[in-house]
């Protein structure tokens, strides 16, 4: 400290110029200052968790989506739906957009009469102006599932425009954009955003201003309190000089380095600036106090220095490793937090140690004023600690003692909030914007699972479909979507039935239709080997999302990942054990959407078991006549354009189409011979050629099944709707009769070992499922903010008794001077327990923080402590001077940390202020705790460290008589 | 000359000029579309190559029958599970689709024609007009050595999904090379390129086409194979009952 004294004032003028060189090099370098606020990447990047959402990201054209919501009276109006188209084409030529999903731009095939129509659901130039078609518009797309809830809100009032991302795109460029384009349409159209990288965009804002209006607040607060303590603004300058160049070049190192600002990240200036200017203070307290004896200037910064170097030394070394055990976490963030504030703390203490002699030694002949407004009452106070101290040590410790196990107790009360939405205020452009998408859309966060199978196999999609059937009855998810509800769909337009078809064509064929639509490729791999399903979640409760996270989890590896066999009903000797499989499945489908329609009463699962194996044990089923026309209109077609055989005599024509409604009618199974009987009695077997006649055969054959089928199911459907009072043209009618559709099919699934044990072959499926998505991200950032909060914890307390247990040279001092600093930690968990305040990303520091801070505490008054032992008579004199001397200093450097971390309680994101006030009420622990327990343990266990207790007095004269203790 | 005696003449050989330059452009399409759809009849093996914007290809290959302009079947041999899966086009905009699978033919509805067929690039619309002619009218808008540019509008009454399209007409063969399709906003959306213009009997035809999806960036190669003209097919080729048999 000598030389350093030496060296600085004999080179003061070129460190003066280097430092202000490399401060203006820094300051300039600011102004490049990068803003992470992409969540996502908080975690590492070799998280499995993170990779496999990547994965997911590159292999369906990237999975983020910035959602633009228009709100109107009436969605469905001329003016509202040319705005959305305008708005949909111009999002959809933005650099960065894969692709746009909007009303007027995603695809729909419907059956109009038996006519496919193939288009968009809105088609963009020819938008509806006449209130008929437009009502109609409304009532179709509201009546169905894969548009309402999801693209417009059941009330026609909210509508989604969802911009794809590209994998590789800027988010936030590509977000800045988008909200460009939008706001001219702001005015016209009520417009939210939602979705990830609008989100950033706000939170790039957040982080922005916070910065520019913490910082500010945080110097004048402590202009404040130094005013106060010194009295003179000379006093005040120094130490603040010095750690606004120190958070300048830690910023800069920052820039340079390349790291960007976090939501964590951006209280470090506060904290250093707060933390750094201890530094000064202790130097400008100590040089005030030493210029009354000492005239050499030269003489009294070199003294000061030697006086106060070690000390400060020590209190930044133990800052930095309270910061340090940050490094390693397993968020992101918190690691970046913990290495630029130790570099921060470290360039605050070399500034400190060489600018502040320099100046004071430029200073040194001014005037100083000598007592402060503080001064009278803190030492008021410090004498009143000193009394309690001497004569209640013993109810200190108790008391303390019991804060000790109060806190523990409350441990287990902890929460922990990993969702950073809710670190946005309530009335905030985006929660409101969350919370109608929660609204309308079941929210904007997704549950994902990862499907790795053929995703043309049949067999593949039907569990997919069931996989969402349980999604959809998962507390809190909603809205599962994956390309098998696409393949339902195009066969409920092709075939009439929301079903996967059975054979593997059959899906290639329905394929057909959308193979090259924009929106597969979020759904399904080019190669068709990966498919993904897609859920909403509700909640935004770490808790509930972590319940929902594992319950998907359980499910996957109870149902998905065992074994599955695709096997053939109609083979006769597995026939009666698949058809009552199948009952049991078709009852399940049917008992869910009972429950979805809330028909389901008490209704039970055996009721409507039986129901349906009576219904399948039917030998006819009745055709009304409705049924009968639309059969004899189908038999005129297929004899008139269809027939492999021409039958242009009109009276044969005429039989033939009245034999076959005759035969079909009659409602029972399908059977070739009978069609035969049919030709055969018209005498037609001979007019035409055997090899042609019997194609035909076979065509009417297929004609009678999807006759026969459709009326089985339809006669089932009939009697549960007379059970549960639903009619033929209610939407819950068509998904029983596609539920009950298994009941039809000749192939079914079931698990391998089922099979085993029933000798039943098939075909194995190869299944693979894999969770990914928001929930797991967050389930991942909850587990990440308690191990780090463990490990850094560990860190801190073992590197710091490391370094006590060194300087004292003793393994009993080490303990004690902890003691303060754990009764603080715990404190400050039992706040956050008891307050309901959840550990977060910034929370998770304060324990540490509060080790490196509070720590310092400690070793300056035991140090001073040992200090006075050595040269008075009385503990009581030893305490005095301490309190009043260290003592005070403590007191000093507290309040005003704890002004300059009070300043963050304005921030706008809830860490942040949640860091800001409790950090402080940690600080003032942190600073009692070092006043009153530390000395009541040094005096009551007579610590031998300090030094031998038995050779001074208790206390200075005539108190003898209240010696009780 | 006086001032406004040049004006005059200046105005009347403007006309005259554009006059002029609108018959000419109006004779140079009527050259094309009886050039494109000079055949009586034709068939051809097609491969379709759709490409997408990070340059993945995928694969297609049907057979093609069409005569008389109108009539038409696209049928699908490959992938092979979408083996047989065929559109036939008839008069006054009827189309049917059928799917092998389920063994069912579907009527598809007639405003369709701004769609894509099946995953190209090219809509029903761009399919099926060949006779330019008769929906559009020309301008040429300017000439070099080997080509006229024309601009086709749509004629009053008739409707299409392009406001405009730019067509290169090659002089030699008055075949287009490249057609350019603006939209309803006037913004070009797509692009037409016959890549390979090659001549059978009398006939000239684009033997490799490329369109590309300016919007998306996806674009669809078409490459006919083993044509063959005039074969003299059968009305009965272009029917329901003919869509269903093929095996």
């Amino acid at each position: 400290m000598k030389r350093l004294a030496e060296f600085i004032i004999k080179w003061k003028y070129p460190v003066l110029i280097v430092i202000g060189i490399i401060t203006v090099f820094f300051l300039y370098e600011i102004k490049n200052l990068k803003i992470n606020s992409d969540w996502s990447t908080y975690l590492k990047k070799d998280d499995p968790t993170i990779k496999l959402s990547q994965y997911v990201g590159e292999k369906f054209s990237g999975n983020v989506t910035a959602i633009v919501a228009v709100e109107a009276d009436n969605v469905f109006s001329p003016k509202v739906l040319s705005a959305i188209a305008s708005l949909t084409r111009a999002l959809e030529s933005v650099e960065g957009i894969n692709s746009v999903t909007s009303l007027t731009s995603i695809i729909d095939i419907r059956n109009v009469d038996g006519i496919l129509e193939v288009r968009n659901l809105i088609d963009n130039e020819s938008i509806p102006e006449d209130s008929a078609s437009l009502d109609s518009l409304r009532n179709y797309v509201l009546s169905k599932d894969m548009y309402s809830g999801r693209i417009v809100s059941a009330d026609g009032k909210l509508t989604m425009i969802v911009c794809l991302l590209d994998h590789d795109a800027d988010e936030e460029s590509v977000a800045r954009k988008i909200k460009e384009i939008a706001s001219k349409y702001q005015g016209r159209l009520k417009i939210y955003y939602a979705g990830i990288p609008m989100q950033m965009l706000e939170l790039n804002r957040i982080i922005r201003t916070d910065l520019y209006r913490l910082v500010p607040f945080a110097i004048i607060a402590l202009i404040l309190m130094f005013y106060l303590n010194f009295g003179d603004f000379k006093s005040v300058f120094l130490p603040l000089v010095s750690v606004v160049i120190s958070t300048i070049w830690c910023i800069g190192i920052m820039v340079i380095s390349g790291v960007k600002f976090s939501i964590v990240s951006n209280a470090l200036p506060v904290v250093l600036i707060t933390v750094g200017s201890a530094y000064g203070v202790h130097l400008v307290a100590h040089f005030r106090e030493l210029r009354r004896g000492i005239l050499d200037r030269k003489e009294l910064i070199k003294t000061t220095l030697m006086h106060v170097g070690i000390p400060i030394f020590l209190a930044a070394v133990t800052t930095i490793v309270g910061f340090i055990s940050f490094i390693g976490s397993y968020l992101t963030i918190i690691t970046e937090f913990g290495i630029f504030s130790a570099i921060g703390v470290l360039i605050a203490l070399l500034i400190s140690l060489t600018l502040i002699p320099i100046l004071l030694y430029f200073v040194s002949r001014r005037t100083f004023n000598e007592r402060s407004i503080l001064d009278k009452p803190l030492e008021k106070l410090l004498l009143s600690i000193k009394r309690i101290v001497l004569h209640h040590n013993k109810w200190i410790i108790i008391v303390f003692a019991i804060i000790i196990l109060v806190s523990i107790a409350g441990l287990p009360l902890l929460e922990r909030d990993s969702n950073i939405m809710r670190y946005f205020k309530k009335n905030t452009e985006i929660r409101v914007a969350e919370n109608l998408m929660k609204k309308y859309f079941g929210g904007s966060y997704t549950v994902q699972i990862l499907v790795k199978g053929d995703m043309r196999d049949p067999a593949v999609l039907k569990k997919i479909m069931e996989l969402e059937k349980y999604l959809n009855s998962i507390k809190n998810i909603s809205k599962a979507q994956s390309v098998a509800d696409y393949i339902c769909e195009m066969n409920r337009v092709m075939n009439g039935h929301y079903t996967i078809p059975e054979s593997r064509d059959g899906v290639a064929n329905l394929y057909f239709f959308i193979e090259n639509e924009p929106i597969m490729e979020q759904m399904v791999d080019r190669d068709y080997k990966e498919g993904l399903v897609q859920a909403r979640i509700y909640t935004l409760d770490t808790g509930e999302i972590i319940k929902l996270v594992d319950a998907v989890n359980a499910y996957i590896k109870d149902s998905l990942n065992t074994r599955l066999v695709y096997a053939r009903r109609d083979i006769i000797k597995n026939k009666t054990f698949l058809d009552s499989l199948a009952i049991e499945q078709a009852a399940k489908k049917v008992l869910y959407d009972l429950e979805e329609y809330n028909y389901a009463g008490d209704s039970d699962f055996v009721d409507i078991k039986v129901e349906l194996e009576n219904g399948l044990k039917r030998r006819s089923y009745p055709y009304n006549e409705e049924r009968k026309k639309k059969l004899h209109t189908r038999l005129e077609d297929f004899f008139m354009y269809e027939s492999a055989i021409a039958v242009e005599e009109e009276n044969l024509f005429r039989q033939l189409v009245g034999g076959f409604v005759d035969l079909i009618s009659m409602g029972t199974p399908p059977d070739i011979e009978s069609i035969w009987d049919v030709f055969n009695a018209t005498g037609a077997d001979n007019n035409f050629d055997r090899e042609e006649l019997k194609l035909t055969v076979e065509s009417l054959y297929d004609i009678w099944t999807d006759f026969f089928n459709r009326a089985r199911v339809d006669y089932i459907a009939h009697k549960l709707g007379q059970i549960y009072s639903f009619g033929e043209s209610e939407n819950i009618y068509q998904d029983v009769m596609s539920d009950l559709w298994v009941l039809n099919e000749d192939v079914i699934l079931l698990p391998d070992a089922v099979a085993r044990k029933y000798g039943i072959e098939g075909r194995p499926i190869k299944l693979e499922m894999e969770q990914t998505g928001s929930a797991t991200i967050f389930k991942r950032l909850d587990e990440s903010i308690v191990k780090s909060q463990v490990k850094s914890l560990i860190i801190a307390i073992v590197l710091v008794y490391f370094l006590l247990m060194v300087q004292l040279r003793s393994f009993k001092g080490g303990l004690f001077a902890l003691v303060p600093i754990v009764v603080t930690i715990l404190f400050n968990f039992a706040i956050m327990a008891y307050t309901g305040t959840p550990l977060d990303t910034a929370t998770v520091m304060i324990a540490s923080i509060a080790i490196g801070i509070g720590i310092d505490y400690s070793i300056h008054f035991i140090n001073r402590f040992k200090m006075e032992f050595s040269h008075n008579r009385s503990v009581e004199n030893i305490l005095e001077t301490t309190l009043l001397t260290t003592g005070k200093a403590i007191l000093v450097n507290a309040i005003s940390v704890i002004a300059g971390f009070l300043v963050l309680i304005f921030g706008e994101l809830a860490p942040v202020q949640r860091f800001g006030w409790l950090i402080s009420i940690t600080m003032v622990v942190s600073m009692l705790g070092a006043l009153t327990v530390l000395p009541a343990l040094l005096i009551s266990t007579r610590a031998k460290f300090i030094g031998d207790f038995s050779a001074v007095k208790f206390f200075n004269r005539n108190r003898k008589r209240r010696d009780k203790q | 000359m006086s001032r406004k005696a040049l004006i005059v003449v200046s105005i009347i050989s403007l006309t005259f000029s554009l006059a002029f330059s609108d018959a000419k452009g109006e004779k140079i399409l009527k050259q094309v579309s009886s050039t494109v759809s000079a055949p009586k009849d034709m068939k051809a093996k097609l491969t379709i190559v759709l490409i997408d914007r990070k340059g993945n290809k995928k694969y297609r290959k049907a057979e093609m029958y069409a005569k008389e302009d109108e009539k038409r079947i696209i049928r699908f041999t490959e992938p092979a599970d979408q083996r047989g899966i065929a559109f036939l086009s008839l008069p006054g905009d009827i189309q049917y689709l059928y799917m092998p699978a389920f063994k069912k033919v579907r009527r598809i509805a007639p405003h369709i024609k701004n769609t894509k067929f099946a995953g190209t690039d090219f809509t029903y619309e761009d399919l099926s007009t060949s006779k330019y002619d008769r929906d559009y009218s020309a301008d040429l808008i300017r000439e070099n050595e080997t080509h006229w540019v024309l601009e086709l509008t749509p004629k009053p009454g008739v409707k299409k999904s392009y406001s405009k399209m730019i067509m290169h007409v090659r002089k030699d063969n008055y075949y287009p090379d490249k057609v350019e399709f603006y939209d309803k906003n006037g913004t070009l959306t797509k692009v037409l390129e016959n890549l390979k213009i090659s001549r059978q009997k009398e006939y000239w035809y684009a033997e490799v086409a490329l369109m590309k999806d300016l919007k998306e960036n996806h674009s669809t190669k078409m490459i006919l194979e083993e044509v063959s003209f005039d074969s003299n097919l059968s009305d009965k080729l272009f029917t329901r009952r003919q869509l269903i048999r093929w095996r």
